[in-house]
């Protein structure tokens, strides 16, 4: 009876002690996640800086997602004044018709405009994008929050985002910045652009450009489709093995 | 007095009348003026374009240039190069877009050809290689920051210098962290080696064995390939990925079917390159060709293997025999198009210089198609056939005798062949003329420059153009192929005596002539009778004769007669002038471009249009019937097939009614100028002809004129040659002159083919005999068995003896004399010669037996028939009428057929590349093409060609198609249920259609704030909306159901108000419950629904675990949505300096019941008087708490207690509980975390300072003054507040209707002003965010003085000693004087000595001189001009 009480007693002790163990590491990881106890202060900051990144990181890809396609297709531009409305896109005209001359004059953007035109797009939808409530004080440390600031970049085969979030967390005295966020997309703009340059060159000076040359000279490295809503034409380039794909147009002229 | 009183007045009306009338004229003539605004060339508009010519009012900003002209005529915007941007160079660019747009570098060569900063060059970046501008290439090497610039001006082609990248020096890179990389040296950072790291020229990194870790590529193994960017062939690679060589020694085909080469030597050039398509690791090369050559499978995505590439007339399209020759290769392009009849035809002599014949149905285009790294391209050509698709092959290099297909759209030169090159007109020209101008016509049409087709004198486009026919455009161009061919009548005059076929008329007209032959009969039988009575057979003769010839011809001649222009009632008449007119444009009767495909086979209805072509009938009813019904097929059947250059002349096809279908074969004779015999006198083939090839001739009775005379003159001369002299052959010379010319003439020797030769012979008439020669076998046949054996026996026998080269032993008997005369054996091989000898053997027999008795006598009758016959023909010529008609064809834009649409056919559908019916579709059910018309996008021409009701609808997008919007289609969408769209799994057996929409079953409730899809389906293209509200018209409905394009399936997501991305114009769905949507849905033709379309469907009310969340109040607005976890922070209100109280609305997202509490409380806690109920205000829900209107529909008690003043800080704790109905049963949910406004006090809002005030004095016209307002205390203690000001006394203290400062929102307030002279006066008025206010008002007054001071006087004070030189001006100011010479007020002169407190008199510091230089100044700081005063010597 005795045994049995010493052992009914001795559960009951196991039993206690588990809970308080438990609850003991129940309270580590509370401690360690809020007040960064038991851990470096700067990877206690880096750790609650991470979401903040992330937030942004997600949200420079949905901009980017959300636009690119949509600036492509529409010539570089997300409001262009003089178009053609093609395949629901408003393709910006590159080359205005001259009337009574095969040759166009040439209005094409640069390439600085319209990539100032992309990133101001991706710097206003990141701005609504971001979850401004990652960045309020928590228990144990303090944020202070600052601008974003996109910075878009056309090179080569790549369109490169980069973003600056100017956060600070504070951590008694110690201070973490957000990093600096790079990334790089599938967007070979400023080749295609350069092809875009030729294009226009060409239907400006004569009138016509021969697409298949063009390919055959490239090898290949550029495919150049070519329709032709009446009575104007639109030139849709893509470089091989990307999915970006960049329109512009040619504004013609009715000869009945 | 009374008259001179009513003369006064009848003048003085007289001159009323006439001066109303110009006062009335010149009042209405007056017309208004409108003006229309200036366009001009704009450098910089209001939209900030460059370059834009628009009208004159968006051209306004501030020195920007305009000019009433085209931009090209402009200095500013004028095209030119435009170089350095981004290192580009632009080509005919606008000057002021590249230099104000772009800060570029302008020219004007518009090519940018002397442009230096344009040549292009090679750059070498690395191994890579690029052919750009110098610019270019320094702007691209500049992101390399350790390469230097590498620009090589003399590589002149892209190929050459994509080449030098191959050849840069290459080796293996050594860093000091042992990283190994193979690349161009230039790339390296460290170039020598030192230490083991730098740049190993020539040398695999894995051969580096002590400086890198990289092994060597294991042999044999393919995964162990790659490619590299700027090289076209497969290498090796090392364990890093570094390349190690050109792949060799390994057949790569034996490991990748993809492989086209064993080894690794691709190249680009010949249609191979470096690849891994199916992603398997192995590098190989592979084939960039879309199709191999003859013998390989065909690839049978290719457009050419489709269905209809090929038709049963031909290829719609570059031959495949041309294409399949060496399969299609990388760069390889053809044509493509919709007819055969569009083919391009190759040959030399072929008049035509696009190859082409102008049979472009309408509707049609040319494509381009291109091969390009194994994929097939379509471009096609401008519409409207405004270009056309041209091929050609060429051999490329002899030693791989590949032959290459390459094709182009050209722009379409046709507008030339219709204006310009044709000049010729049969109608107003001279022969030589004529021929001169179709030389020219013809030169013109072939050049180079044209694309013509040259129809031997008339030239027309080679692809003929197309039209917006629908809008009626091309009437121009199609009226230049209107064509008039002209026939001539005859009405004999016996013919014309007894009427010329009017009803009733032609017996009357036959029998008058057999009366008036058997008078004559009877007349020449008496005058024989008198002169020789005993000549009963002459006798007989000339009764018979000339009763038969009279009686007959006026019987075949009975009515009208047609004479010449047979054609122009014929079938191919018609036919080649509807090919001339479709030959042009879309013009004409023609087929639509279906009709070429295998639905040819479908009812013409669909594809013909005949509207276009009309001919018509210029003709006097009765001659045309009457000659037409009785001539039927007789006009052809009197001329041989070639005479009559195969035209078919079918009177029964309604001619000249209706054009029967078109054909280019009919009536080719016709539009190809080609006609072997043809008459003068019609002008349709007169125009088709060249002169040299017109002759004259007769047909039937054309000659009857002058023929008649003739044979009159014949038989006289050969009737008094006879009765003089008695000799046969002078009478007979005579009558054969009269025969051989008339019409008479003919009869008498087709009469002579009966009388045998001899007979002929003896009476020399040779033309006789000649005839019955000529009359061949079976006129011969046919006169033998009148002709006694005897006669022919010595002529057979002589010839069997001739022509056999035997004797005859054995006496024939008169059978066999017989048998061989006409027996197949004899008279087959002598013929026409034994046939002769047979005949003049007959004939001598037959005239001694004869001759003796009767010549004279017979002839004697003949001579009397044929004068009777003359004078006969001479009464019908003088009393003959003669009549043209003339048939016109009239030349219009094609038109569509017009057909009703049912529910099986909508051929406007067929123009879609995706048309998808079950059988005669263009693509398989997955998508793929199946039929050549897959490749083939539609477009509005194309779709109108297709019926007057296609119409191409949401034009411009994704969903662009080409539906039926017959005007006959009264029928409204039908709606029906789309299952495929809807989401949540619903499925068909969760729908119940019933006889307005359909309900989704209670079973599949939708579970609450879920968006879900709703999916319709219309049987025609439609938009949909929806509302709430049911018996709403469609365009009563605000919410548009999916989005506004014409399409057959839609889907509408639902949403509610909290659901993030909800559509701006949806209907959201507020909770819980029943909801019944109201659809209705219009075509393309506006016939939409009378009734509305019921769909229904149940939302959960499944319980509710949610606290109500307060998105805000009144006091601080909500937040977007996204921020939404915001709201719980503390909000801060300022409250009016003393307020003891504040009024707010909490804006909730559902119904609730909430409190307040100055402390943090549990909503069950807090004082339940604080209490209100929310209600409905979409999108939120309103709980108010407003002071003095407590327990009022669910208001509560304002949060009171407190006095606003500096320091306050009351919080204010808010918390709503949901379900506040009585009846509820379940569990309530509250907040936890209260929705906090902390209330601050303020102090009163001060104007402490305000300006301007006093006077402000200028001299210039417009004066800049600054209204200036200092605030002070307020809800932040600093002033901060908004000013605002007005002029109106009345609305002093109303800020409503004052105007905001420019400079606000602080506690300094700023507004720039221009005020003009006298009192001004401004009151302010400025308010904090706690709602105090405070105003004030501002005075002060303007003087303005423009005008310089004026010298009153001059003299010399002589109450001075000595007396001092004084000058007095009109106003207050001061002066300056020089005694030397003119100076500057600013800088030079002498102050002048002011008198007295005036201002106005100034005596001078110099006392004697003679000349003073004065100069005076206001005190505006007018300054007048110097004065001299010179002082005279008394």
């Amino acid at each position: 009876m005795i045994n049995a009480m010493r052992k009914r007693g001795q559960a009951t002790v196991f039993a206690i002690i588990g809970i308080v163990i438990l609850i003991i590491v129940a309270l580590f990881f509370f401690l360690r996640n809020e007040f960064g106890f038991f851990v470096a202060p700067t990877s206690f900051l880096s750790d609650k800086a991470k979401p903040i990144e992330d937030n942004l990181k997600g949200c420079i890809n949905q901009a980017v997602s959300n636009n690119l396609n949509y600036f492509g297709k529409q010539g570089g531009d997300f409001g262009p004044t003089r178009y053609v409305l093609y395949e629901s896109n408003n393709v910006k005209y590159y080359c205005t018709n001259i009337p009574n001359d095969e040759k166009c004059l040439n209005v094409m953007p640069s390439l600085d405009e319209m990539i100032a035109a992309l990133n101001s797009k991706i710097q206003d939808d990141v701005n609504d994008c971001v979850d401004k409530s990652l960045v309020e004080s928590g228990f144990g440390y303090k944020i202070e929050a600052g601008k974003i600031t996109i910075n878009t970049l056309a090179s080569g085969p790549s369109l490169i985002v980069k973003a600056h979030y100017n956060v600070k967390i504070f951590k008694d005295e110690n201070k973490f910045s957000v990093r600096d966020i790079t990334l790089s997309y599938d967007a070979p703009l400023e080749d295609i652009y350069s092809v875009a340059v030729d294009i226009v060159n060409a239907e400006a000076r004569v009138g016509f450009f021969e697409q298949l040359l063009y390919m055959l000279n490239k090898k290949g490295q550029f495919i150049i489709n070519l329709d032709k809503p009446y009575p104007d034409k639109i030139y849709k380039i893509h470089k091989k093995n990307s999915n970006f794909e960049f329109w512009l147009a040619i504004e013609g002229e009715r000869n009945i | 007095m009374k008259i001179r009183v009513k003369r006064f007045l009848a003048l003085a009306q007289i001159l009323l009348v006439i001066s109303l009338m110009f006062v009335l004229g010149f009042t209405f003539s007056s017309a208004s003026v409108s003006a229309d605004e200036e366009q001009v060339c704009c450098e910089k508009d209001n939209d900030g374009n460059y370059c834009n010519y628009v009208p004159s009012s968006k051209c306004t900003g501030a020195g920007v240039l305009k000019a009433s002209t085209s931009c090209d005529q402009t200095s500013f915007c004028k095209a030119g190069c435009c170089a350095g941007v981004n290192g580009f160079c632009y080509s005919n660019y606008a000057k002021a877009l590249c230099e104000k747009g772009y800060s570029g570098s302008y020219s004007n060569d518009k090519n940018c050809d002397s442009v230096a900063e344009c040549k292009l060059g090679c750059c070498i970046i690395g191994t890579q290689a690029a052919y750009l501008t110098r610019n270019r290439c320094i702007q691209e090497t500049g992101k390399f920051p350790d390469l230097e610039v590498d620009f090589r001006e003399s590589v002149n082609t892209e190929q050459d210098c994509l080449n030098l990248a191959r050849n840069t020096e290459k080796g293996c890179c050594v860093t000091s962290d042992r990283k190994c990389k193979y690349d161009a040296k230039s790339e390296c950072s460290v170039q020598d080696v030192v230490n083991g790291t730098g740049f190993y020229k020539d040398t695999y990194c894995s051969s580096l064995t002590n400086s890198c870790d990289c092994a060597p590529h294991k042999d044999g193994d393919p995964r162990a390939t790659t490619c590299l960017a700027n090289d076209d062939r497969v290498f090796w690679k090392d364990s890093c990925g570094n390349p190690e060589g050109v792949v060799e020694g390994i057949n790569l085909k034996s490991y990748d079917k993809a492989a086209v080469l064993s080894d690794g030597k691709c190249d680009f050039n010949k249609g191979t390159l470096c690849g891994d398509s199916n992603k398997d690791g192995i590098n190989v090369c592979e084939s960039l060709d879309c199709e191999g050559g003859t013998g390989v499978a065909s690839n049978n995505k290719l457009s050419l293997h489709m269905d209809n590439y090929v038709s049963k007339d031909g290829t719609r399209g570059t031959p495949l025999d041309v294409i399949n020759e060496d399969g299609l290769l990388n760069g390889e392009s053809w044509c493509e198009f919709d007819s055969s009849d569009q083919q391009q035809i190759n040959r030399i002599d072929f008049l035509s210089t696009a190859g082409r014949g102008s049979k472009d149905p309408v509707g049609s285009r040319y494509y381009r198609h291109l091969c390009i790294n194994g994929q097939e391209l379509v471009e096609p050509c401008k519409d409207f056939r405004e270009e056309y698709c041209y091929f050609n092959t060429i051999n490329v290099g002899s030693n791989s005798g590949k032959s290459y297909t390459e094709s182009r759209c050209i722009s379409n030169q046709w507008k030339p062949c219709v204006n310009e090159c044709n000049t010729a007109n049969p109608q107003t020209m001279d022969r030589f003329t004529y021929t001169e101008a179709l030389k020219k016509d013809q030169q013109c049409c072939l050049s180079s420059k044209r694309d013509c087709f040259w129809n031997s004198n008339k030239c027309v486009p080679a692809v003929s153009p197309g039209f917006k026919f629908w809008e009626g455009e091309g009437a121009e161009i199609c009226a230049k192929a209107n064509t008039q061919c002209a026939a001539t009548f005859r009405c004999g005059g016996w013919n014309r005596i007894f009427g010329c076929g009017e009803e009733g008329t032609k017996a009357a007209g036959s029998v008058g002539g057999i009366v008036a032959g058997a008078a004559a009969g009877g007349y020449t039988a008496l005058t024989l009778g008198a002169t020789a009575a005993a000549a009963a057979g002459p006798v007989a003769i000339a009764v018979v004769g000339a009763a038969l010839l009279i009686g007959l011809t006026s019987g075949l001649q009975g009515g009208w007669q047609i004479i010449s222009g047979g054609e122009c009632f014929s079938q191919d008449y018609l036919q080649a002038a509807n090919n001339l007119c479709r030959a042009v444009g879309d013009c004409g009767a023609d087929y639509n471009y279906l009709t070429s495909y295998a639905d040819r086979d479908i009812d013409s209805n669909f594809t013909l249009g005949t509207t276009g072509f009309t001919n018509t009938k210029n003709v006097e009813g009765e001659i045309a019937e009457y000659a037409i019904k009785e001539r039927d097929g007789k006009l052809q059947d009197t001329k041989s097939v070639s005479d009559r250059g195969n035209v078919e002349f079918t009177f029964k096809d309604g001619i000249p009614g209706v054009l029967t279908d078109p054909d280019w074969k009919k009536g080719e004779i016709f539009y190809k100028f080609n006609v072997k015999g043809r008459e003068l006198g019609n002008m349709f083939v007169r125009a088709l002809f060249t002169g040299n090839e017109v002759k004259e001739q007769g047909w039937l009775y054309s000659a009857a004129s002058l023929s008649a005379a003739t044979a009159v003159a014949g038989g006289v001369v050969g009737s008094i040659a006879w009765g003089v002299s008695g000799g046969l052959a002078a009478g007979v010379t005579g009558a054969s002159l009269g025969l051989s010319a008339s019409p008479l003439g003919y009869l008498v020797t087709k009469g002579l083919e009966f009388i045998p030769t001899q007979y002929t012979k003896n009476l020399g008439l040779a033309a006789g005999r000649n005839a019955f020669e000529s009359a061949a076998k079976s006129q011969f046949e046919t006169a033998l068995p009148s002709i006694k054996t005897g006669a022919l026996r010595p002529a057979v026998e002589s010839s069997l003896k001739e022509q056999l080269g035997k004797g005859v032993s054995t006496k024939l008997s008169d059978a066999e004399i017989l048998k061989l005369a006409k027996g197949e054996e004899i008279a087959g091989k002598i013929g026409k010669e034994v046939a002769g000898k047979v005949s003049k053997g007959a004939g001598e027999q037959f005239a001694k037996d004869q001759a003796a008795r009767s010549f004279s006598g017979y002839l004697t009758g003949v001579s009397a028939a044929l004068w009777l016959y003359t004078a006969y023909q001479l009464a019908d010529v003088f009393f003959e009428d003669v009549r043209q008609v003339t048939i016109s064809t009239t030349c219009q834009p094609w038109q569509p057929p017009s057909y009703k649409i049912t529910e099986e056919t909508d051929i406007c559908e067929r123009c879609n590349s995706q048309y998808n019916a079950d059988d005669e579709g263009y693509v398989n059910k997955d998508k793929t093409p199946k039929d050549v018309r897959a490749f083939k996008k539609c477009s509005e021409y194309r779709c109108k060609s297709l019926g007057p009701s296609c119409e191409l609808i949401n034009k411009g997008t994704t969903e662009e198609s080409c539906v039926s919007i017959n005007k006959l289609d009264v029928s409204s969408p039908k709606i029906e249920p789309w299952i495929e769209g809807f989401t949540l799994g619903i499925k068909e057996s969760d729908i119940v259609k019933n006889s307005n929409g359909f309900i989704i079953k209670k079973q599949k409730e939708i579970p609450i704030y879920t968006p879900f899809n709703i999916a319709l389906r219309t049987d025609e293209p439609s938009q949909c909306k929806m509302s709430m509200e049911h018996s709403k018209r469609y365009n009563e409905m605000d919410n548009v159901f999916g989005n506004n394009i014409f399409k057959y399936f839609h889907i509408n997501t639902m949403f509610y108000p909290a659901n993030r991305n909800t559509t701006a114009s949806g209907i959201l769905l507020t909770g819980g419950g029943h909801y019944k949507l109201y659809l209705r849905c219009i075509d393309a033709v506006g016939n939409a629904n009378e009734n509305d379309y019921v769909v229904e469907f149940d939302v959960s009310s499944e319980p509710d675990l949610t606290a109500p969340t307060i998105f805000g109040s009144s006091l601080s607005p909500p937040v977007p949505n996204d921020l939404v976890n915001q709201t719980l922070l503390a909000k801060e209100v300022y409250l009016m300096s003393g307020a003891n109280y504040t009024d707010i609305t909490l804006f909730v997202n559902e119904p609730a019941e909430c409190r307040y509490s100055y402390i943090p409380l549990d909503f069950g806690f807090m004082n339940e008087t604080n209490l209100c109920k929310t209600q409905f205000n979409p999108p939120y829900y309103e709980c108010k708490f407003i002071r003095g209107v407590q327990n009022l529909a669910g208001i509560g008690p304002a949060p009171s207690g407190f006095v606003s003043k500096p320091g306050l800080a009351q919080f204010v704790y808010f918390k709503c509980r949901d379900h506040p109905e009585a009846s509820y049963n379940g569990t309530r949910n509250f907040n936890k975390d209260a929705y906090t406004v902390v209330l601050r006090g303020s102090e009163t809002l001060h104007i402490s300072r305000s300006g301007p005030s006093g006077t402000i004095k200028t001299s210039s016209a417009i004066v800049d003054v600054t209204l200036d307002v200092q605030t002070s205390g307020g809800a932040l203690l600093n002033g901060k507040s908004i000013c605002k000001y007005t002029t109106e006394e009345i609305n002093k203290e109303n800020l409503a209707a004052m105007t905001e400062f420019l400079n606000t929102d602080s506690s300094y307030h700023t507004q720039p002003w221009k005020p003009s002279s006298g009192a001004q006066r401004f009151f302010v008025g400025c308010y904090d965010q706690a709602g105090n206010r405070a105003f004030a008002s501002i005075s002060f007054a303007v003087e303005k003085d423009v005008t310089p001071p004026i010298i009153a006087k001059v003299y010399r004070d002589q109450s001075f000693q000595p007396p001092q030189f004084t000058v007095e001006i009109n106003e207050p100011g001061e002066c300056k004087d020089s005694v030397e010479s003119i100076f500057n007020y600013d800088a030079e002169g002498n102050l002048m000595n002011a008198v007295g407190s005036s201002g106005r008199v100034f005596t001078s510091t110099v006392p004697n001189s003679n000349v003073y230089y004065i100069v005076c100044r206001d005190q505006f700081n007018n300054t007048m001009a110097p004065a001299i005063v010179q002082i005279a010597q008394v």
